[in-house]
């Protein structure tokens, strides 16, 4: 427990020191991942926008027939749902191998390195705000319309990006030392992707099952977000579901602080 | 921590040891066990070294000595197992020029870019930045995307940006080994101007050519630990030394197979014994002082009559390199050759030979047999030298005058 405590506290610091390098080293990332093509960051929501349409088309067109789906059609119930998962499925696999991919500033500089993770998933979160943007903007004119309920997507936003940061520190720690976490990380997220309501609704579940998709946090944003989204309602699930994503989120955080502080003083030994 | 006025680091019983693991999911997984599992291996083995400031100090040693180690323990890359270090200043470390540098981005992007990792505000780059573009000297390609540098280009850049952002320390690892003389000849300049300035920089380098040329400290660490240390001609000599010796090491163990005793027909013609080296005073040595007499004697024994009999010898140096060998056809080195047994004593008058090991071959010759008989076969002595003289096998000599 003690190093657990040290090592939060190490992570905490050192990102609290270098907020500004941090801002900047995001902005370089984000040029970086798109610099050199024609449309630049445009492919931030070219991209996910291909996936869309086909998503649209196998499971609207081919098995739904068409069928609305929440009293709105089956596109505009998937925007909110895919769009947040585009986001953390890149902060598990891109963050998660954060550490290992800019290996040069941990063996050849001087370099706070638990700010790595954290800088490539504000980089991830630059693009995630881009597709978010013009998201945002069809499901008002096309969708239920702005209403005050709208201002939790805010919340959500920030609970997705606070837990997306603790989960690249952690498993980008794990995959410093071991090139088999980040394959790992990228079959899992697959997995993920199927078992977390972002293509089916969460109603088609029930009983001991419902609870096992409720238990998976990926589950508790994406519903946010398509609850802040489409349902003039307050807050998803209940208070006690939030306090159970905060209190997993803050399991997590001790988790990666012990780990952390366990495995970076091999860092510039093993890169 | 501050090092002491005199001193920009100060390195204290510094160990680094790792722990090395058949698969590296071992090492994850230790994260979990209360006992490690992996092997201990040590880099670095009780350290202790001063680096006072405004000097130019030398680190040598075989690759895997633990150079690197140091150096990125000082530099604040790694840390120590146990022991301290005390740095004064800021570093900026060249460990490697070209890391760091984004392919995609063009130059002037790197920089910023190189300058944000090393925690330096963009409004201090703003300020420097002509002066890293004049240093690189590259011309057009400053904006063009680093993946079409050579790599000549690239390292210029990164040695641009790092003796330009003003440090107290410059640590350069192995960097100058690429780019072309010019630009070698500037970098050196570089380094020359931030001596004169009192900074301290620590040199690695594989080129002991550039070695001599610049730095006025040494520190040769072998196996984790300090061989040597202080002014650099003694260190870069004792190093030398024993790079030669390893090699000749290497060498002497492939020869070992071809090296056969002296055949019985010889021995039933002349024999020799009893060789030994000795100082001009008669004490058996193997150690001389630089400059001393080298006296060498042992007995012979003409069993059958042979016409003119001259000795020989030769010097090598612990490489085998030969340094010298005496005439085997000079007259003037004719010994009695009338049967019987006789006793012959050489002097070898004030070699001018530098410190280090050598080796003593010798023969007796007739050379209008072509028979000869060995009497000392790559015997070792060495040499020990007080005052510095310079590197290399021997000492000339010289005098001069500006006219």
């Amino acid at each position: 427990m003690g190093a657990a405590w040290r090592g939060l506290r190490e992570i905490a610091v050192s990102n609290a020191r270098n907020v500004r390098r941090t801002l900047a080293m995001a902005r370089f990332d984000l040029t970086k991942r798109y610099s050199g093509s024609l449309l630049g960051v445009g492919w931030a929501v070219v991209r996910p926008a291909v996936f869309i349409a086909v998503y649209w088309f196998a499971i609207s067109v081919g098995l739904r027939g068409g069928k609305p789906i929440e009293d709105v059609p089956y596109i505009l119930w998937l925007i909110p749902g895919i769009v947040p998962w585009f986001f953390l499925n890149d902060a598990l696999t891109i963050g998660g191998t954060a550490i290992r991919d800019h290996r040069h500033l941990v063996t050849k500089m001087v370099f706070p390195v638990s700010t790595i993770p954290v800088f490539t998933v504000i980089a991830l979160f630059f693009a995630h705000l881009m597709l978010l943007m013009p998201s945002v903007l069809i499901l008002a004119l096309a969708g239920p319309g702005f209403t005050v309920h709208t201002l939790q997507l805010l919340y959500y936003m920030f609970a997705t990006l606070v837990f997306a940061s603790v989960v690249a520190i952690l498993i980008s720690t794990l995959s410093a030392v071991s090139a088999d976490v980040g394959h790992m990380v990228r079959s899992f997220t697959r997995v993920m992707f199927w078992l977390t309501p972002i293509i089916w609704p969460l109603s088609s579940v029930h009983g001991t099952l419902r609870w096992a998709i409720l238990a998976n946090p990926l589950t508790y944003l994406i519903e946010g977000y398509r609850h802040a989204l489409l349902r003039p309602d307050w807050l998803f699930g209940s208070l006690r579901y939030t306090a159970y994503f905060w209190g997993l989120t803050g399991l997590l955080m001790l988790i990666a602080g012990y780990l952390y502080h366990r495995l970076q003083p091999d860092f510039a030994d093993v890169l | 921590m501050a090092a002491s006025p005199r001193h920009a680091i100060r390195v204290r019983n510094l160990t680094k040891s790792y722990r090395i693991y058949d698969s590296s999911l071992g090492r994850a997984l230790d994260a979990f066990r209360r006992t490690p599992t992996g092997r201990a291996f040590t880099a670095l083995d009780d350290v202790t070294l001063d680096f006072p400031k405004g000097e130019v100090i030398a680190i040598v040693g075989k690759n895997g000595s633990g150079k690197s180690t140091l150096l990125k323990i000082i530099t604040g890359v790694t840390s120590a197992t146990s022991g301290t270090v005390e740095v004064d200043g800021r570093i900026s470390a060249m460990l490697e020029l070209t890391s760091g540098f984004d392919p995609e981005l063009t130059g002037v992007e790197n920089v910023y870019l190189k300058a944000v990792s090393m925690g330096i505000a963009r409004a201090e780059i703003d300020q420097r930045m002509a002066a890293i573009i004049e240093f690189a000297d590259i011309g057009e390609h400053i904006t063009q995307p680093v993946r079409t540098y050579s790599s000549g280009m690239k390292s210029r850049l990164g040695f641009a940006v790092s003796v330009n952002v003003d440090p107290d320390i410059l640590i350069v690892d192995e960097v100058l080994a690429v780019g072309d003389d010019v630009f070698k000849l500037k970098c050196i300049d570089a380094m020359e101007e931030f001596r004169r300035q009192g900074k301290t920089i620590l040199f690695v380098s594989h080129s002991l050519f550039t070695v001599k040329a610049f730095c006025t400290l040494g520190v040769w660490i072998d196996r984790g630990r300090i061989i040597e240390q202080g002014e650099l001609g003694p260190v870069v000599l004792a190093y030398e030394d024993f790079l030669r010796a390893e090699r000749a090491r290497t060498k002497r163990k492939r020869a070992e197979d071809d090296d056969v005793d002296t055949p019985q027909e010889k021995r039933d013609i002349v024999e020799v014994s009893g060789f030994a080296m000795r100082t001009a005073a008669g004490d058996k040595a193997t150690t001389f002082a630089y400059g001393e007499d080298i006296v060498f004697e042992f007995d012979y024994t003409v069993k059958r009559p042979v016409e003119a009999l001259t000795f020989c010898y030769t010097i090598r140096n612990a490489e085998q390199l030969e340094v010298y060998m005496a005439d085997k056809r000079n007259p003037a080195n004719t010994v009695d050759s009338s049967p019987g047994t006789h006793h012959l004593r050489v002097r070898l008058k004030s070699p001018n030979l530098l410190a280090g090991e050598y080796l003593l071959s010798g023969e007796l010759w007739n050379n209008d047999a072509g028979f000869y008989v060995g009497y000392s076969n790559k015997r070792p002595f060495r040499i020990e030298q007080q005052d510095y003289l310079g590197t290399g096998i021997t000492y000339v000599g010289h005098e001069f005058a500006n006219e």
